[in-house]
């Protein structure tokens, strides 16, 4: 079983995120399990989602607590420590930002890996939906969901803007700078 | 499948309560001590039409779109709705309770949008067994008309006698047309004459007439009107240049009078002196100066307050407070002079005196003088004990009787307001009473109990259906549940641009279209008149007002607990708390 | 066919499957995603039925109360304050034995005023006259609302299908939606007796003048109630036959040899099933009750299940102020009369949504086997 979590602020498009993920998984036959957390929902505010995806039926009704994978598409609410402290063995951190990965000094030893999304969605036309951005950057850096997958999943799934967004996703698996340990693959 | 089976065999009605006995067992209501009664009463509105119009019962038929049901209702009460739809000066509309909410209701436009688009025959109020008189009628104005009208209702053999040409008296010679036309006028005198009533045109009556008149007829009403001008009095008054109100109105020559004058001056601040005014504009040219000069102070004049600013539209030039003291000119007019003056009522008497005010003299070009500061009856005519000592006036009683029993009369003749509402009104009186006597009734006891509130008018219907509505109380605002009511502005009709009219005698007002008159007649709070709509009905908590019919309604007093919500939503007050026996 | 679909989406999804003719409702967070989904089937012509928006959901009750006496299927879904709103309501429903299904996800009462499951609310109704039933998963709530107008019809007893705000209401799942066909084989239109009629009028929810008039009406209530249990064990057996999916009143996981069970409601249930297989894994004899129908409430189910166990381990997503955890009081009423009852440890764990890990569920077990005698009031678990 993988666990997933997403981390962010709300109007970034981070629920249809990883419900849009939830429903590549479930397409080549994975099961996926997809929750957001939101309190009082507003734009700005900070947003959870979290995906589990597995061979066979998730019974699990909890929260993730130690994710194999963190999506950060807010970088400030990077929290170094408990990235440590919780991001299992083997998982990866994907962080949208105009750095590179030497700029995340505090999470040494992690495979992290960083995309620009802001930049892309802007470059789109598509303002602060940066999700589909960071979906192709993902898919790239897990490796397990073959782009064409996610592309259909996105025609189906965004309310408009659908070529934008599909060009944002594939530019976002692009323009990704896959880090492992700290050292370029 | 077993147990599913046996509980859908089961009697659905055994597992939850039903009833279907009622609990009508119970009387809740009887001990209550009040309960609410359906008591029409009177609108001010009513109250105040000298004619008695049932002005909210007719304006709920507008209101519904029946013009044919709301004439047929207005001519119980007045035989001439198209004339008072135009001319009246319609104290309704003073007395209106929508006055303390937004503005009145145009009562008067309305009474005119009903005679105008209406359609009903006037109902015979007699009965078979009724004793049958004879009345000549002497006058053919709205006294005389309304006198003929009503006796005729009554079943009474009625004769005309008119000295003129034509019936109409000061409707057809002395208001002009571009206020009543010709064709509203024959209509509505065509309506009072097809009721069976002679007409003798052209029939001048002189003292051997009357004796005859005595001979052959029972009683005599005497409705001649006022005619003969009042004069100031001052010297040199007597030349062409100088005329006279009705004459004026009424002459053949007055467009010859009016030709070629630079300047007219108009005496007088009543309502013939605006027509006088109004008139000379139409016949002298839209170059003329026209002054009109009276006593009063401006925005106290005698006359009805439209038609003076209509007159102002027209480009007639008013002034108060003076009075004319001497006309300047040899062989020809050239000037008046007038006095600063102030009018003061006597609080006693209630007269009007003249005194001098504070001011100079105004001096005003003049080629024209057109004088119209009162009309005086001719009663040479008639017997010395019902005419007072300067020959002033014909003296009648409350009922309308003259001191001689067998004659009465009405109108001008009489000095009372001098208004056609108020003659028609005076007809009216003298045809009731002349019913009821002729039928050994006392109309010292009827008159006074058919008498409208607090005011002077009658009511015939109230007579026919006695008892329906409370004559003696008049709704107030206070009483009225407005709740429901929205603030709007009146409809008011069209008017002819000013420019046309200098030259042009078709009517000025253009009335209310059928639309908006029906828009207007909602306005109506329909003071004091059940117009069904059904809301003591809808929201007694008891059920206990049962509609049995158009604006019927029965309050089942054995389940009434007296809670009064009907009395309080009642948006027309019709509806009263009382005690129950 | 498989879909992916939250938990109020499932609920929505039976509820036009079950053709429900008529849908008065009012939004209310977590539940709003049915009324939404619901509106927006409707305004797509999918939904074979009529939504009504109403001023409230006590509106709401009356109106599925006035139209399921007039004959109609109705549904209608609520929570929380909503919930406690339709309380009057909820009597004159059971009072006038109406089939009525209600969808209820599981919210905290204010005060203090929040979003996160406690099912303190749908427990406050415990006493109405309603059926209950408390829903693990997806799955499980789209086949219990299936489940619900047959039993419901059947009983002429309102039905409330209960999911966790959150945890079931907001996960989206992977789940089996049923051809309609079947769905129309299991549960045909409704054919509710009309106890309405225009010729030979009456009046419903009537006062009755002496108690000896009243009683029996309770009393038929309940026998119904009682008889509704068989009923629910039938329509369970039929809906396995058809779909190969049933619940049962309860469930029970590894209980035989156990020497302490675990009791659960809920979608916490799902978790307390790997947090059993891991303390299995463990050597560990411990088993898991799963309590689905609430009302009825399977007495008999729980005393075969629980009569013999040295140890029951009670976790309440739910708090009875002045006594515990409800469920627990219900299952040490339900076992007085045992001959050997087990000592019963009552743990109040969720609140708000509070996260029940696995690891915490195993830390209770832990702590039960390991305690000689429960405590007198309910422990409080706070987190990890």
């Amino acid at each position: 079983m993988v666990e997933i979590k997403f981390y962010g602020r709300g109007g970034q498009g981070l629920v249809i995120a990883a419900q849009i993920l939830a429903k590549a998984y479930f397409l080549i036959g994975k099961y996926p399990q997809c929750y957001s957390l939101f309190g009082g929902e507003r734009r700005g505010a900070p947003v959870m989602s979290f995906l589990r995806v597995d061979d066979k039926k998730i019974y699990l009704k909890c929260e993730i607590k130690k994710p194999d994978r963190s999506i950060f598409f807010a970088p400030d609410l990077i929290d170094e420590d408990e990235i440590e402290r919780t991001l299992k063995p083997g998982g990866f951190v994907l962080i949208n930002t105009p750095f590179d990965r030497d700029h995340f000094k505090g999470i040494q030893g992690l495979r992290v890996a960083v995309v620009n999304a802001s930049a892309i969605a802007q470059e789109e036309g598509i303002g602060t939906a940066i999700n589909t951005a960071m979906l192709g950057s993902y898919c790239r850096v897990a490796g397990d969901i073959p782009m064409n997958v996610l592309e259909e999943v996105i025609r189906s799934s965004v309310p408009g803007k659908i070529e934008e967004n599909v060009k944002s996703a594939l530019q976002g698996y692009t323009m990704t700078t896959r880090i492992s340990e700290g050292n370029d693959l | 499948m077993t147990t599913q089976e046996n509980l859908r065999a089961a009697d659905y009605e055994t597992i939850i309560p039903v009833s279907r006995a009622n609990t009508k067992v119970f009387k809740t209501g009887q001990w209550s001590q009040k309960k609410p009664t359906h008591h029409p009463k009177l609108s001010p509105c009513r109250e105040a039409c000298p004619v008695g119009n049932n002005i909210p019962g007719a304006l709920a038929h507008v209101s519904k779109g029946d013009y044919n049901a709301a004439l047929a209702l207005i001519l119980q009460e007045n035989p001439l709705p198209g004339i008072c739809g135009r001319v009246c000066y319609h104290p309704c509309q003073t007395s209106c309770n929508r006055n303390q909410f937004d503005e009145t209701v145009e009562i008067r436009s309305l009474e005119r949008a009903i005679a105008d688009y209406g359609c009903a025959t006037p109902q015979i109020c007699s009965s078979p067994t009724d004793n049958k008189t004879t009345i000549a009628v002497i006058g053919s104005g709205p006294a005389g008309l309304s006198a003929a009208y009503f006796l005729a209702l009554f079943g009474h053999r009625v004769t005309i006698f008119e000295s003129r040409a034509e019936p109409g008296g000061v409707l057809r010679y002395g208001i002009p047309e571009y206020r009543l036309p010709g064709e509203v006028l024959n209509r509505e005198i065509g309506r009072i004459l097809a009721l069976g009533i002679d007409l003798e045109k052209g029939v001048r009556i002189d003292s051997e007439r009357l004796d005859d008149l005595q001979d052959r007829f029972e009683y005599i009403f005497l409705g001649t009107g006022a005619w003969l001008p009042q004069k100031t009095g001052l010297s040199s008054e007597n030349r062409e240049t100088i005329q006279y109100g009705l004459d004026f109105l009424s002459h053949e020559k007055k467009e010859i009078f009016c030709q070629g004058k630079k300047n007219i001056v108009v005496i007088g601040g009543g309502d013939v002196a605006v027509d006088v005014a109004r008139t000379a504009r139409r016949l002298c040219g839209p170059g003329t100066v026209i002054t009109m000069i009276a006593p009063e102070k401006e925005g106290d004049f005698p006359a009805i307050p439209e038609g003076l600013a209509e007159a102002e539209d027209e480009r007639i030039r008013i002034i108060g407070e003076y009075q004319p003291i001497e006309f300047i000119g040899n062989s020809h007019l050239e000037k008046v002079r007038f006095v600063r003056t102030k009018v003061e009522k006597d609080r006693v008497t209630g007269r009007y005196t003249l005194l001098p005010g504070d001011g100079n003299d105004l001096l005003v070009d003049a080629d024209l003088v057109l004088i119209a500061i009162g009309q005086l009856p001719d009663t040479g005519l008639f017997l010395p004990e019902i005419v007072d000592k300067d020959f002033s006036k014909v003296f009648v009683n409350d009922l309308g009787m003259t001191p001689s029993s067998r004659f009465y009369a009405g109108g001008d003749l009489t000095r009372k307001r001098p208004a056609v509402a108020d003659a028609i009104l005076s007809g009216k009186r003298a045809a009731l009473s002349i019913h009821l006597k002729a039928n050994g009734y006392d109309p010292e006891i009827i008159i006074p109990a058919l008498t409208l509130g607090q005011g002077s008018s009658l009511s015939i219907s109230a007579y026919i259906e006695a008892g329906l509505i409370d004559l003696k109380k008049v709704v107030q605002f206070a009483e009225l549940n407005t709740l429901l009511y929205r603030k709007t502005g009146a409809e008011h009709g069209t008017k002819s641009p000013p420019e046309t009219r200098r030259t042009d005698f078709s009517e000025v007002n253009g009335g209310l279209e059928r639309k908006a008159a029906i828009d207007e007649a909602k306005r109506c709070f329909y003071c004091g008149s059940c117009i069904g709509c059904d809301l003591c009905f809808l929201l007694c908590p008891d059920i206990s007002i049962a509609k049995e019919g158009d604006r019927i309604y029965r309050v089942d007093k054995d389940y009434c607990k007296g809670c009064s919500i009907c009395a309080t939503v009642c948006p027309r007050h019709v509806i009263e708390m009382e005690e129950s026996q | 066919m498989r879909d992916l679909l939250s938990g109020n989406y499932a609920i929505a999804e039976a509820v036009r499957m079950a053709k429900a003719q008529l849908i008065p409702a009012y939004p209310i967070t977590p539940q709003t995603p049915i009324y939404e989904r619901l509106s927006e089937m409707e305004s797509q012509g999918t939904l074979p039925g009529v939504m009504v928006r109403v001023e409230s959901e006590h509106s709401a009750m009356a109106m599925c109360i006035a139209a399921s006496l007039a004959g109609v299927r109705v549904f209608t879904a609520t929570s929380s304050q909503g919930l406690a709103l339709m309380h009057e309501m909820l009597h004159f429903a059971s009072g006038n034995r109406v089939p009525v299904v209600m969808g209820c996800v599981n919210r905290v009462l204010a005060v203090p005023w929040s979003f996160g499951s406690d099912q303190t609310d749908t427990l406050s109704q415990r006493d109405t006259g309603w059926m209950q039933f408390y829903c693990e998963d997806n799955q499980e709530a789209f086949d219990t609302v299936i489940q619900a107008y047959r039993i419901s019809e059947a009983t002429m007893l309102p039905s409330m299908v209960i999911i966790d705000a959150f945890f079931n209401s907001h996960f989206i799942e992977p789940m089996d939606v049923p051809d309609q066909r079947l769905i129309d084989l299991f549960l045909p239109q409704a054919t509710l007796p009309e106890r309405f009629d225009l010729n030979d009028p009456a009046f419903i929810s009537n006062v009755v003048t002496s108690g000896a008039q009243f009683l029996p009406f309770r009393e038929r209530a309940f026998t119904d109630m009682e008889k509704a249990k068989e009923i629910i064990r039938e329509v369970d057996i039929e809906y396995r036959a058809q779909f190969g999916r049933g619940y049962g009143m309860v469930e029970t996981v590894q209980t035989k040899d156990a020497q302490l069970v675990l009791v659960t409601s809920g979608s916490m249930t799902s978790t307390a099933r790997m947090a059993i297989e891991a303390l299995r894994d463990k050597g560990l004899k411990v088993g898991l009750l799963k309590i689905k129908a609430f009302r009825p409430f399977p007495s008999r189910e729980v005393e075969d299940a629980l009569q013999n166990i040295p140890k029951v381990a009670v976790i309440d997503r739910n708090i009875s102020i002045g006594k515990e955890g409800i469920f627990c009081q219900e299952l040490k009423s339900a076992l007085y009369n045992s001959t050997a009852r087990p000592r019963i440890y009552g743990y109040i764990a969720g609140l708000d949504g509070l996260d029940v890990s696995p690891e915490i569920i195993e830390n209770i077990c832990l702590e039960v086997l390991g305690k000689e005698m429960p405590d007198n009031l309910p422990i409080w678990v706070k987190g990890n």
